[in-house]
């Protein structure tokens, strides 16, 4: 039981450290803070797949505008999204949706690695299960032979 | 003339390709050694005609032969010489031209270093299968994307590169090195196929296609790294990485590829792993042959898409066939494939690596959803959809940092078994140098949990690299009075490829760190200003001191002069080209090692004399930089052939051992 | 049968389907019958080198053939035996109109291009973008055919064949061949 501490206590100080740090990691919802979601979140209307974020033509820059004068309207995130959607499409999402043919993106992914890592524990146990060769008696037998026959 | 030299060249190469795949397979039918050394000769002849086919187009280029189609699209007469140089791979037929030269270039090599092996068939299959890609991409040139298909009417002048091909010469570099980097994954694949198709694959492939492994990957690596080198300091948005479908096109067969470095190590040591190893290595080039599609297809929107081709659907074809081939090759072979051994324990150095795999596995498999998904979405329900960043974040940080973990922990297992006190003795102190890192950080009140706990992980990983390293020299040092440099360099020329590999983890690493702490604490503002005005961001004062316009026939540029206080003048700029529209943006930046300013001209000045500047501040993306240079360091280690002293066989260890520390440096060192 | 072997068969079916969806996107390089600009009603008036007016509505009733180039793109010379093979063929049809508009271009290089490869059909300069707009035309070559009705009944926003234009009137349900 000793032989645990160290790795105990490592574990409770990681454990406690990480706590702490997810508490005070938590998304703001400051309005800057939430503008800056939104532009990581939305594509640039006018470009190839940029993000709003790292844009700087006309369009993109009139739509970062627009969508500050909103939260400050009080628009929550979704209303926003959704307004802009309407301009341009569901192409301004940079993240697939949550439901229907979305879940794929999602959850293909996140499937095959569970059940990766599931085929990894049942393989290990499997393995870990088979018998290890051990020696039988007529085994041992023949060795004494060997070896009295070298002493010989 | 050139055009018809230039095609006579193709067909030369394709012609070669055909009869080399002949004589080789009826030397291994007819079991005719003469006709297996003869058809090796075809190898130089496809590779002379590929020197010849590239020199010609180069000849044409800066000739200015604009009766060929592809000159006048991408030189004109006042583009600089460097950039002519590299128009060659400026557009889709060039690019196969390149990508051809950088093959039969490989096979040349591999051929002549497997000479005393001639009548070797696995070495006979291997090219076979090699002369067969060669074959196809030729092909490629003798009908959709021939380079030297001339215009009716002769243009008075061409069009010039793509603006942004002619920005930097960095364009020298980066799609060369990509392409040597793809490119080189051809041969393992072959010797791969090969050892499928002759039933030899046990250990014998591996090592034969290990150096060639290992020196593409480097390439890949670089070009990768050259990319984002670009995108930041070229490009001007700020960032380094777009998650653009081109660009993961090369990063999903870096991941299968070192995924198969790793592995490898597996099936050397105890046989294990057969069919993971031979899938990765197929897998990594089925997905070149993907990437090339997709940037060529113009089945996904991409800043990188080259023009309008007919190309796409002979590229699907082949990747179909090579697929599915691979696929029935393991299907026929499957009762033989099945590896002696088991893997003793979850907790040894083959469960580590069979966990890497998946997590590689797993993060390829992110790339690839989120990249092809637009593509589910069109064809099935026919919507436009796109999929940026937060998806590759949210989807692969996870994966990153439990690589992380096992990168930190895997090279400390011992082999098949092991004792809670071999662990504790040689994980506890890294790990809690982690742990500490970690607390550090929270006291200081750091925020971002992938970023901490990322840096707290490096740490980890740092730390055990370090012991291994003190180890291994203290070790020799009690052998043999040897001062410490002598000593470390004796070591690692003693086992190259673990010290080598430690090198790259260093490496990662760096690259890490950079990764979590530029994505995660960068600052960016706009400042509008006129002359004279200044302002502060970050500590940084910044001073408008007015414009500047240089005009050449290449291009005008108008540059803001910036004066930062304490570092001097800085220009960011735009640029803009005739014969097309829009400005390039050029960032004018300021590398620290601990941050980097990044000025960029969002508008020129207008009317009133005002200039909007975005200021960007990067935290630590030097690092970035001088990681994966460390990268490549470590991988060319790893290829110097190491000096190896009598083997000392030690697979267990047990408490009695006289000296611990002497067992486990003698464990790694062999 | 083996894991391995019932493994890579599910691998092979899984190749087989993603090819499929490949397959479905990749543009097999022929013209767009629907989408784009297909369906719309173009509204223009331009004037030709030779001084004639050409306008949309009048133009009602006959298949418009209209080709946006200029003299320095080089899919534009690329494309420019295929215009000329369509319009020999064509030139004596009553029904058919065939229009180049020019974009992005000096008058003084079009009339020399025009000069020296002996150009049959009209051009129109487009100096002001006008008529690119009322197209949606973003660069070059892109070609387009109105149908009688006065509305758009093909595009293709890349270089044409002989084979692509006969498509494209047919499309229109104009002009004999």
């Amino acid at each position: 039981m000793k032989r645990w501490v160290p790795w105990l206590a490592l574990l409770a100080v990681v454990v406690v450290a990480l706590g702490v740090l997810i508490a005070r990691s938590g998304p703001s919802d400051s309005p800057e803070a939430r503008a800056r979601r939104l532009e990581r979140e939305l594509a640039c209307p006018v470009c190839t797949g940029e993000a709003l974020a790292e844009s700087n033509a006309p369009e993109a820059r009139a739509m970062k505008t627009d969508i500050r004068e909103l939260i400050a309207d009080g628009r929550s995130d979704a209303e926003i999204t959704q307004i802009q959607v309407g301009r341009y499409g569901e192409r301004i999402l940079l993240n697939p949706e949550d439901s229907g043919i979305g879940l794929v993106a999602w959850g293909l992914p996140v499937v095959v690695l569970i059940g990766g890592a599931a085929g990894i524990v049942v393989a290990l146990r499997r393995w870990s299960n088979q018998p290890r060769l051990t020696a039988s008696a007529a085994d041992e037998d023949v060795v004494r032979e060997a070896r009295e026959h070298d002493d010989a | 003339m050139r055009s018809a030299l230039g095609y006579l060249a193709i067909a030369v190469g394709t012609a070669g390709s055909v009869l080399g795949i002949a004589t080789l397979g009826a030397g291994l039918h007819l079991r005719r050694d003469s006709l297996l050394r003869a058809g090796r000769r075809y190898v130089g002849v496809v590779f002379v005609a590929a020197i010849c086919a590239f020199a010609i187009m180069e000849s044409a280029l800066f000739a200015h032969d604009f009766s060929i189609k592809y000159v006048a699209g991408n030189v004109a007469r006042a583009t600089p010489g460097l950039y002519t140089f590299t128009a060659a791979w400026a557009a889709l037929e060039g690019s196969i031209l390149l990508w051809v030269l950088a093959l039969t270039g490989y096979l040349a090599v591999t051929t002549w270093h497997f000479r005393a092996r001639a009548t070797d068939p696995l070495v006979a299959w291997a090219t076979i299968v090699a002369l067969g890609v060669t074959l196809f991409f030729f092909a490629l040139m003798l009908g959709p994307a021939n380079p030297f298909e001339e215009l009716s009417r002769v243009p008075v002048d061409g069009t010039g590169p793509n603006p942004l091909l002619q920005n930097h010469p960095l364009v020298a570099f980066h799609p060369p090195m990509l392409y040597l980097g793809y490119v080189g994954f051809t041969i393992p694949f072959s010797f791969a196929v090969a050892a499928l198709i002759t039933g030899r694959f046990g250990e014998g492939w591996l090592a034969d296609v290990r150096r060639t492994t290992l020196v593409a990957w480097a390439f890949l690596t670089v070009g990768i790294i050259l990319g984002a080198w670009w995108s930041y300091e070229v490009l001007g948005w700020g960032g380094y990485w777009g998650w653009d479908p081109v660009e993961n096109a090369s990063l999903l067969p870096w991941l299968t590829g070192t995924a198969f470095i790793h592995s490898v190590m597996v099936q050397e040591r105890r046989g294990m792993l057969r069919v993971w190893n031979i899938s990765l290595v197929l897998a990594t080039f089925c997905l070149t042959i993907l990437g090339t599609f997709l940037t060529r297809s113009g089945v996904v929107e991409s800043v990188h898409s080259f023009s309008e081709s007919s190309i796409g659907p002979w590229l699907l074809a082949f990747l179909g066939v090579v697929a599915l081939g691979c696929v029935a090759l393991i299907s026929w072979r499957a009762d033989k494939l099945r590896s002696p051994g088991r893997i003793d324990s979850p907790v040894s150095r083959e469960a580590a690596f069979l966990v890497n795999n998946l997590l590689f596995a797993g993060f390829a498999l992110v790339v690839l959803t989120g990249t092809v998904f637009p593509l589910l979405a069109e064809a099935f329900q026919d919507r436009r959809l796109t999929v940026g960043e937060p998806y590759f974040e949210r989807m692969g940080v996870p994966i990153g940092i439990a690589l992380l973990f096992f990168m930190a922990v895997g090279p400390l297992l011992p082999w098949r078994a092991t004792s809670g006190d071999v662990l504790r003795r040689r994980l506890l102190v890294p790990a809690w140098v982690g742990a500490i890192t970690l607390v550090v950080l929270v006291v200081a009140g750091a925020d971002g949990v992938a970023q901490v706990v990322a840096f707290s992980l490096g740490a980890f990983a740092l730390t055990s690299i370090g012991r291994t390293v003190v180890i291994g020299i203290r070790a020799r040092r009690r052998a043999r009075a040897e001062s410490v440099p002598v000593a470390a360099v004796r070591m690692v020329r003693g086992n190259t490829r673990l010290y080598g590999g430690l090198i790259v983890h260093v490496g990662v690493v760096l690259v890490a760190v950079a990764l979590a702490a530029s994505q995660g604490y960068v600052v960016k503002r706009e400042v509008t200003l006129t002359e004279g005005e200044s302002a502060t961001v970050r500590g940084y004062t910044l001073t408008y001191l007015g414009t500047e316009i240089d005009r050449s026939p290449q291009k005008t540029t108008v540059k803001a002069l910036v004066d930062v206080e304490g570092l001097g003048e800085y220009a960011p700029a735009i640029s803009t080209f005739p014969n097309s529209r829009g400005g390039i943006g050029t960032p004018s930046v300021h590398t620290g090692f601990r941050e980097d300013l990044y000025l960029t001209l969002i508008s020129s000045p207008n009317e009133t004399g005002t200039v909007t500047l975005g200021v960007q501040v990067n935290p630590m993306i030097v690092w970035l930089w001088i990681g994966g240079g460390v990268m490549v360091l470590g991988t060319i280690v790893a290829l110097i052939p190491a000096r190896r002293r009598s083997r000392v066989p030690v697979t267990s260890e047990s408490p009695e051992s006289p000296d611990s520390e002497l067992v486990e440096a003698v464990e790694v060192a062999t | 049968m083996s894991r391995v072997r019932v493994v890579a068969l599910v691998v092979g079916a899984i190749v087989v389907a993603f090819g499929v969806v490949l397959a479905l996107n990749v543009d097999s390089g022929s013209p767009t019958t629907d989408g784009g600009f297909v369906g719309k009603r173009p509204d223009y008036s331009v004037r030709t080198l030779d001084g004639d007016l050409l306008a949309s509505d009048e133009l009602v009733g006959k298949t418009v053939v209209v080709n946006f180039w200029n003299t320095w793109c080089i899919p534009c010379i690329d494309e420019a035996p295929a215009l000329d093979a369509f319009y020999e063929e064509h030139k004596d049809d009553p029904d058919l109109v065939f229009l180049g508009v020019v974009r992005d271009d000096t008058e003084s290089a079009v009339t020399a291009y025009v000069t020296e490869y002996d150009v049959g059909w009209q051009i129109a300069m487009d100096p002001d973008s006008r008529t690119a707009l009322s197209f949606g035309v973003t660069g070059q070559p892109e070609t387009f055919v109105v149908g009688p009705d006065g509305v758009v009944a093909a595009e293709q926003r890349f270089r044409v064949s002989v084979e692509d234009l006969e498509a494209m009137v047919q499309a229109a349900g104009g002009g004999t061949s």
